[in-house]
């Protein structure tokens, strides 16, 4: 089946518009989540994700309006233990990630059941999109982005050295709150709509491609939102011709073009090492 | 606080702890009923059908829950410890049973592979059937109690299985085996008669495949997203060949599958415009159907209104 | 104008007291050499002044103002004690690093502007660190990343500065470099300066205020003041006292 004929597919056609959103969305928030060792972050709170849906159709709430304050609630939890128990992102995300899953396991066993499948229910798929997940997707990128770009300088410096932030005037405390918000959300929604392999990839894999490049924040911010949009764009591409799982080819292309960069990086510093005079 | 009190204290919560999960009930085994364990609810209905007062049947599987993801826990081992009988599909269908049974050394239970015999003709024939279709091709589809030449000798396993326990109330397995039996002839013989001469002559599944099997029998094709593992991803081209045939053959419906949120059906429907129907797989129950009593029969009796109305038969 | 004062200050650490009934009040123009021996409580001191350690009984005024309302954070300059909590691979220039000193003067929404980047040129050129400005830090050397760190602090020409060992990483010659820019900046910028030192064998040379931490205020003066203290004399021995002041 030609490319053409299947972009006259409407799941297509969202799997590329919704996807390149989110691939921009997550490369950008994954680039602050990996300098501050919070790469888990998205696997972690999908196990929350899990227990707090539990949760909701034990209480038969609607699971969503749970999902999103519990998995809120844990975002802040893991930034509390980071700062009091003297714990780093990674350990922090494995003790709140435990609670979350275990939780969601008990809570299933004592309810003897559900009308549906957990899993299934948590978890989306970039080829089976609605329009209702491709305008909440685009809504929540804009809102994410638009914060993480007001505050952009003041997310670099307190990244960089939160001390000298907060001697700066930078208010740390309730910018640290709003962006384990902000992780939150982004990563329940996200979830529903694309499926927890994608966005653990898309937090983690744009943002550690641009550190092998780049020589800014700036470039790094922009390099992560570039390799992201080519991993989504180039993956479903590439999973049309081939006729590949289209999220799995994605992380696929992912990792392929981190492989290059490193490859890149390393290229560079032989050629420095050899020839120091060139830049 | 001191070191030693620390310790002193922790050492008192373990004990407690201890206590109070020594106080856990102990599975209670009936008096005078046989103790049936079944994996998956097919064998739950046969078993209970076949067995009737004599033998207490249990489900393991919890109600909502998709077999493929079952993972047993400390409760369910009881359960097995404590069972007369235990009966399970296959080992295509329910791996972690394998690794159930590896850790019983009880040798008393009686262990029930219901599709003994099922090996030779009958899995052949389905396996044929599985190499025509190219979104199947090497293995055996395990959902063996669609088809119901195979749900009868699996009944008859069951109630062999349930003689050799115990030899006592042979004569009212037979019977009740034989009457159940009846029932699922009667049901394929209605199959049957009511799936010829339907306009569409597909069963298209915005799911897994599980009634391969059930569609030769009656000469109806069938395709499917996946395949059978509930693990895989659909590819583009998987999703796209559904639309496209749903086009070709004309049909006005697709069918999606039970337990599973049906999240790539609703995506190829709102693509096609066609609507949605749910065929049963019968691997499970919900809460509300397992509380409401619902049977096998009953079940299929649904899929068979169903599939007359989305094949479109007469 | 008294810049920074301090009321009787005590803070402890998991009930260890760290400092004890510390008061001082700093005049503006003072350039303050801050001495005592490790973990005198020198660093802590420092950051219960600038609200990065809590809590803490007694008050703390920063130009006037107690710290809990206190926001002109643009007048004051900050460079942090060690590097090592610094993440090597962080992704960014020199000039990206010393423009973060400029946001405290910077309202919603802060973004660098164009005579932003001539002030951070300017204060490159001062450290002698402009050929570095787009060097990653992560490539530069511990005293480059040094002087980076610095130039972050003196960017916006903050009327107090306060330097936490800030020549650690430096070579001699550096340091001299270095401390002789402070030495300009106080005595003609009228840029008041507390710098917290091991080296009191040349901060003699440069400060004109020396305070003496351990765990409490041990003394706070004019250099001269300590000189000639036979109290000093007695608390520390000629030897100690002399190797501060012969430079002076």
């Amino acid at each position: 089946m030609g490319i053409v004929e299947y972009l006259q597919y409407g799941f297509i056609q969202r799997a590329l518009l919704c996807g390149a959103f989110i691939a921009i969305l997550c490369a950008t928030l994954g680039v602050v989540l990996v300098l501050r060792r919070f790469s888990l972050i998205g696997d972690g709170l999908a196990h929350v994700t899990f227990g707090s849906v539990a949760l909701g159709l034990f209480l038969r709430i609607y699971p969503l309006y749970i999902s999103i304050p519990i998995v809120m609630l844990s975002s802040l939890g893991i930034l509390k233990l980071t700062q009091r128990a003297r714990l780093y992102g990674d350990a922090a995300i494995g003790i709140v990630s435990s609670f979350g899953i275990a939780g969601g396991v008990i809570l299933a066993s004592v309810a003897g059941g559900f009308n549906v499948d957990l899993f299934s229910y948590l978890f989306g798929n970039i080829l089976a999109i609605g329009p209702e997940e491709l305008y909440i997707s685009i809504g929540l990128s804009m809102v994410v982005l638009a914060v993480i770009f007001l505050y952009f300088n003041e997310i670099f410096s307190m990244t960089f050295d939160e001390e000298f932030a907060r001697v700066s005037g930078v208010g740390t405390e309730k910018l640290n709150a709003v962006l384990a918000l902000l992780t939150a959300i982004t990563v329940v929604l996200t979830m529903s709509v694309v499926g927890i392999m994608l966005v653990s990839a898309l937090l983690i894999l744009p943002a550690v491609t641009a550190l092998q490049l780049a020589r800014s924040f700036r470039g790094a911010m922009l390099i992560a939102a570039s390799v992201s949009i080519v991993s989504v764009i180039g993956g479903i591409f590439i999973s049309l011709a081939l006729n590949f799982p289209t999220g799995a080819t994605i992380v696929m292309m992912g990792i392929f073009l981190f492989l290059a960069a490193f490859a890149l990086r390393t290229a560079r510093q032989q050629l420095h090492r050899n020839h120091p005079g060139i830049y | 606080m001191s070191r030693n009190a620390v310790f002193r204290i922790s050492l008192l919560f373990a004990l407690c702890i201890i206590a109070w999960s020594c106080q856990g009930k102990v599975a209670e085994k009936p008096t005078g009923k046989l103790a049936v364990l079944t994996t998956l609810f097919p064998l739950y209905d046969f078993a209970k059908n076949v067995a009737a007062d004599r033998a207490e049947i249990s489900l393991l599987l919890p109600p909502g829950m998709e077999p493929h993801g079952f993972e047993p826990r400390p409760a369910d081992i009881l359960k097995l410890h404590s069972a007369d009988v235990f009966i399970y599909t296959s080992p295509e269908m329910e791996p972690w049973s394998v690794n159930l049974l590896r850790g019983l050394q009880d040798r008393k239970i009686e262990i029930v592979n219901a599709s003994l015999g099922l090996t030779s003709d009958e899995k052949r024939a389905a396996e044929r059937h599985a190499h025509s279709d190219p979104a199947h091709k090497t293995d055996v589809d395990p959902h063996l109690w669609l088809d119901f030449s195979n749900a009868m000798r699996m009944v008859d396993n069951i109630r062999d299985g349930l003689i050799r326990k115990d030899p006592a109330g042979k004569d009212i397995y037979d019977k009740n085996a034989a009457a159940y039996n009846e029932k699922l002839k009667d049901l394929d013989s209605r199959y049957r008669a009511a799936l010829t001469g339907c306009r569409v002559r597909c069963i298209i599944s915005g799911g897994h495949s599980a009634f391969q099997s059930l569609a030769a029998r009656y000469g109806l094709e069938y395709v499917s997203v996946y395949g059978f593992s509930p693990d895989a991803e659909p590819t583009p081209g998987s999703i796209a060949r559904i639309a496209r045939t749903l086009r070709q053959k004309g049909s006005r419906y697709l069918f999606y599958e039970e337990l599973l949120d049906p999240r790539v059906a609703r995506t190829i429907a709102r693509e096609t415009g066609v609507s949605l129907i749910r065929l049963h797989g019968a691997h499970n129950l919900t809460r509300e159907e397992f509380d409401r009593g619902d049977t096998f029969i009953g079940i299929m009796n649904t899929n068979l209104d169903h599939l007359k109305t989305g094949l479109e038969c007469p | 104008m008294k810049i920074l004062e301090a009321e009787h200050i005590s803070f402890s650490y998991n009930s260890i007291p760290v400092l004890e009934d510390v008061s001082f009040a700093i005049e503006k123009g003072s350039f303050v050499g801050l001495v005592g021996p490790n973990g005198s409580g020198k660093t802590t001191l420092i950051k219960v002044t600038l609200g990065l350690a809590g809590p803490f009984s007694g008050v703390i005024r920063l130009f006037g103002q107690k710290i809990d309302n206190f926001r002109n954070w643009s007048r004051i300059g900050y460079l942090p004690q060690s590097l090592t909590g610094l993440n090597p691979y962080f992704p960014s220039t020199t000039r990206e690093i010393v423009a973060l000193g400029l946001l405290s003067g910077k309202r919603f929404p802060k973004y660098i502007s164009r005579s932003d980047k001539r002030d951070i040129d300017g204060v490159l050129d001062l450290l002698g660190i402009a050929g570095l400005k787009d060097t990653r830090m992560g490539e530069l050397s511990g005293g480059q990343q040094q002087r980076v760190l610095i130039a972050r602090a003196l960017v916006q020409k903050p009327e107090l500065l306060i330097l936490d060992e800030p020549t650690a990483a430096l070579d001699p010659e550096a340091r001299e470099s270095f401390f002789g820019t402070l030495k300009t900046l106080n005595e003609t910028g009228s840029t008041s300066i507390i710098l917290v030192t091991h080296d009191i064998g040349n901060i003699g040379q440069y400060a004109n205020h020396l305070m003496w931490i351990d765990r409490k205020l041990i003394f706070y003066g004019g250099f001269d003041e300590f000189c000639r203290s036979d109290r000093m004399t007695d608390l520390f021995g000629a030897n100690s006292q002399h190797i501060i002041c012969h430079r002076h």
